[in-house]
């Protein structure tokens, strides 16, 4: 039997057509997204500097990491035609902890306006209220404006640098925004410290992730959601190293073997916008959990042995993402040199081609631009939720799909999807 | 109308970017015992945008998110039958977010058949037309969220508030990006910046800033409680104008070395009468970096 | 004001004297000084006087609905009739103002004092690069062309080098000025 889901609350929403057997378990779940914007080509013939201002405005929500994959892909292509693009440590530094602080507030909404509203409402129990959650995300994000000015939608990174100039007056203020969303994150968010997050049992937990946490457990979810166990993390960001991973497998990641697969859009008589996003011709699952086993983050090992690679491994590699977030940019602001340059200008050039990938707070965000005599000729990009949450066959299923199948209920199946912290107008730019 | 504000909102063609920006809110706690969401694209709410869709509950306000396109569709019904459905039983429409009031980055996506509800680029459109006395615009891409905070208390108190010839709050929009900016003294001496990335010089002359032509609080209701984007060095891209997003949005367009855009308001002899006067003097202390590197 | 340019122009500002202008305009040094504190001071008053005349007069052809190529015609035969008619107005510009420039250094740096003419000129450049007429450039690139051009030719003539009258080069020197500043594909 056929079911037709819509899943709201998640920056638009998604259609999935759930294949069910007698008892109601999932045995297939094919992901649709029905919308369809065509970013990509209001791009065609524009400055590139304007991808700049156009790109964040792709997602509400992760824009600022549209703006860095932007402004990565302008620097490679200006690399790749002989301009010597220099940065400083200080631009370098401001970058990182912007795009840290964007990744920071995404997870802290997810826990309270989808983990903790899913699990109430699966235990038909009255939710957390999100609002403590949200005022330190919103922290988040001010601490992100001291530097780029607004969030969202801010286009303060440029080819060799970014626009803004701070004083100490700037990084005392971050500390003290950083110190107060730390001491949420381990006195309500979870009760430990912020260091050893994600390195002992889960169930040690209390806090508001330990309540969503108790659950999982009880539904029994907690090692569900399996995916492939196949691993990308594309992107080259201080929190987290790149690579391919695959049974014990590491492998460098070789850009030329990321590609777009069209084959089951609405343009080719398929069911979706969306492009499924393939390495070496294969889905990989991107995101805090591909990061966290890529880099081999401490506490992983532990949630691995005790979940597998399922639910609460996806959710604890997100939550324990939040620890390493507030550590990166505690060491940016520590060791950011406000003496150097924000902004070297670079030579211009007519014509080239560039790649940008940026860890975005879903997984690895990827722009391509090729630039002809001064104007966008062609622009691409690849979202996170492209490699997670494409259309597979039944042979072989996209990374979602896969988790999705064997659960027991539609509604079990829901909440596994929401694992990959979903996001619509990502998916069909 | 109630003490508490009913409130249904719901999305067009959008990044959902002015959502978020609204729960940047810092007194959200504060104006969600004013307000209740009937329906929200990602706060807790009591009717699923399903629900919405087969009910068309009644509201105070409809606040649209997002571009408009007649057979574009949410849950499975066209946005024209959602949007009027949902506007004939509401009491005040809210154009949230550049796109919903003029068509905004999405427009760009399909010209011809995307518009925004209350204007197409800067003609009035069909809903306008039908929806004129309940229609508050707020342009912006995204909105501020005190501006939407504003507007929702306005309305809960029941107090009107005088709108521009775009339906705009004039308490929010009356104001120039311009007004309020620290740079204001380097374009009052005509001292352009002379690269991104310093905290001294105009960005008006050279780095394309539509500050001094663009409607909107930034500098006064600053962004985040903490900026602006001219404050981060970064040129007013005009994001709540109609003509947004314009081409080539860091750099200044001129001809013969002058501004191809004046001012608002401020006549082409004038400026350059005011402008080659002030250019004439070099003052020093507008031309030094303003503090040590390390402060 | 005539009077006092015309001296100026002729002697030189270091060698006219208050009384000898007081005297040309027919008025007592006493009373010429409530008008005029200063020499420096009746020295600004005058470039100010010369460039609102100037500009009055581009003005009138920058609001004249023509292309280019006439307003340059006009603008050159404007400024010869003026080196015939009021050469105490062009040879004071040259031979004062920019020549005794300590004399203008406080109140009237760079181009405060001549404002309404160089206001017109920008006026000009920019609605012609606008219409596409123009090629897009430095402002000052191509202010100096035009300016320098002319200077150099009413100076050529006021040193009697020219063998014909000067009106009987407006033609080739508009036609030259166009060709320098005109917009090409």
């Amino acid at each position: 039997m056929i079911t037709h889901e819509l899943i709201e609350r998640i920056e638009g929403e998604a259609r999935i057509d759930f294949q069910c057997d007698r008892h109601g378990g999932v045995e297939d779940a094919i992901i649709r997204f029905e919308h369809f914007r065509g970013m990509e080509r209001v791009l065609e013939g524009r400055d590139p500097l304007d991808a700049l201002v156009i790109t964040p405005r792709v997602c509400g929500i992760c824009g600022h990491s549209h703006l860095m994959a932007a402004v990565r892909a302008l620097e490679s292509g200006l690399r790749n035609a002989g301009v010597c693009v220099e940065l400083s440590s200080k631009a370098v530094a401001l970058r990182a902890l912007t795009l840290a602080s964007e990744l920071l507030q995404n997870h802290i909404k997810w826990v309270y306006l989808v983990l903790g509203y899913q699990c109430a409402k699966m235990e038909g129990k009255g939710a957390i209220s999100p609002l403590r959650g949200l005022e330190i995300a919103s922290k988040a994000n001010t601490l992100s404006a001291l530097f780029s000015g607004q969030w969202p939608h801010s286009s303060y990174a440029l080819p060799g640098g970014v626009t803004c100039d701070p004083t100490r007056l700037e990084i005392i203020h971050a500390h003290r925004l950083l110190d107060e969303i730390e001491r949420f994150a381990h006195t309500q968010l979870w009760n430990g410290e912020v260091e050893h997050f994600g390195c002992e049992d889960l169930s040690l937990y209390s806090g508001d992730v330990g309540t969503m946490i108790g659950v999982l457990e009880r539904l029994e979810l907690s090692n569900k959601g399996i995916a492939h166990g196949r691993y990308l993390v594309a992107g080259e960001d201080g929190f987290s190293a790149s690579g391919w991973y695959e049974k014990g497998e590491r492998r460098c990641v070789d850009s030329a073997l990321i590609q777009e697969d069209d084959r089951h859009t609405f343009m080719r008589g398929g069911k979706t916008y969306a492009k499924n996003a393939l390495y070496d011709g294969e889905f990989c699952e991107t995101g805090p959990l591909a990061r966290a086993i890529v880099s081999n983050r401490s506490g992983i090992e532990n949630l691995i042995r005790d979940y597998g690679e399922g639910v609460l491994s996806r959710v604890g590699a997100r939550l324990g993402e939040i620890g390493v977030l507030i550590r990166e940019i505690r060491h940016r602001l520590d060791t950011i040199d406000l003496a150097e340059p924000s902004y070297i200008s670079p030579q211009r050039a007519g014509s080239y081609e560039g790649i940008g990938i940026v860890e975005a707070p879903r997984g690895s965000l990827i722009h391509k631009v090729r630039v002809r005599e001064g104007k966008i000729e062609r622009y691409e990009i690849i979202t996170p939720t492209q490699w997670n949450l494409g259309i597979g066959s039944a042979a072989t299923p996209s990374v979602a799909q896969q988790a999705m199948r064997g659960s027991q209920s539609i509604s079990h199946a829901e909440l596994i999807f929401r694992t990959f912290d979903v996001c619509s107008v990502c998916t069909t730019h | 109308m109630n003490s508490v504000v009913r409130i249904v909102w719901i999305c067009g063609i959008t990044c959902n970017g002015n959502t978020h920006s609204f729960l940047n809110h810092p007194a959200l706690e504060y104006l969600l015992a004013k307000i209740h969401f009937i329906h929200h694209p990602v706060l807790p709410s009591p009717l699923s945008l399903q629900e919405v869709v087969s009910t068309l509950p009644e509201s105070d306000i409809l606040i649209f998110e997002g571009a408009y396109r007649p057979d574009f569709e949410r849950a499975g019904m066209a946005m024209e039958d959602l949007f009027t459905g949902l506007a004939d039983k509401t009491g005040m429409i809210i154009a949230l977010g550049s796109c919903a009031s003029f068509g905004g980055m999405m427009k760009q996506c399909r010209p011809e058949e995307i518009s925004g509800i209350a204007f197409d680029r800067e003609t009035p459109t069909p809903l306008l037309k039908r929806y004129r006395e309940k229609m508050v615009v707020l342009s912006g891409c995204p909105i501020h969220p005190e501006w939407l905070a504003f507007v929702l208390q306005m309305a809960a108190n029941g107090t009107p508030m005088p709108l521009d010839t775009w339906y705009r709050p004039q308490a929010l929009y009356a104001y120039l990006v311009h007004q309020g900016c620290l740079r204001g003294e380097y374009f009052e001496w005509k001292v352009d910046a002379h690269d991104f990335g310093r905290k001294e010089g105009c960005l008006f002359y050279v780095q394309g800033c539509q500050g001094p032509m663009t409607h909107a609080s930034c500098n006064k209701i600053l962004w985040n409680t903490v900026s602006s984007k001219t404050r981060a060095g970064m040129p007013c891209i005009g994001c709540t104008e109609p003509t947004f997003p314009k081409e080539r949005l860091f750099s200044t367009q001129t001809y013969m070395s002058i501004p191809a855009e004046m001012p608002l308001g401020i006549p082409k002899r004038s400026y350059l009468a005011l402008a080659g006067a002030a250019k004439s003097f070099r003052i020093k202390r507008l031309e030094e970096r303003m503090m040590d590197d390390h402060a | 004001m005539t009077k006092a340019l015309e001296l100026f122009s002729k002697e030189g500002f270091y060698q006219t004297t208050m009384p000898a202008i007081a005297l040309k305009a027919g008025m007592s040094v006493g009373n010429f000084y409530n008008y005029f504190a200063s020499k420096e001071t009746l020295a600004k008053e005058l470039i100010i006087y010369i460039a609102e005349l100037l500009g009055g007069e581009i003005r009138l052809i920058n609001e004249t609905p023509t292309g280019v190529a006439e307003k340059i015609r006009a603008i050159v035969r404007m400024y010869f009739r003026m080196a015939q008619e009021r050469p105490e107005i062009i040879e004071y510009f040259l031979r004062v103002y920019l020549s005794n420039r300590e004399v203008f250094k406080e109140g009237c740096e760079g181009m405060i004092c001549v404002t309404p003419f160089a206001t017109e000129m920008m006026i000009f450049f920019e609605e012609g690069v606008r219409s596409k007429e123009l090629r897009d450039q430095d402002f000052f690139s191509a202010f100096g062309l035009f300016m320098g051009y002319l200077g150099g030719m009413v100076f050529l003539n006021g040193e009697k080098i020219l063998p014909k009258a000067i009106n009987e080069y407006e033609e080739s020197i508009s036609e030259n000025i166009y060709q320098a500043l005109c917009y090409r594909e």
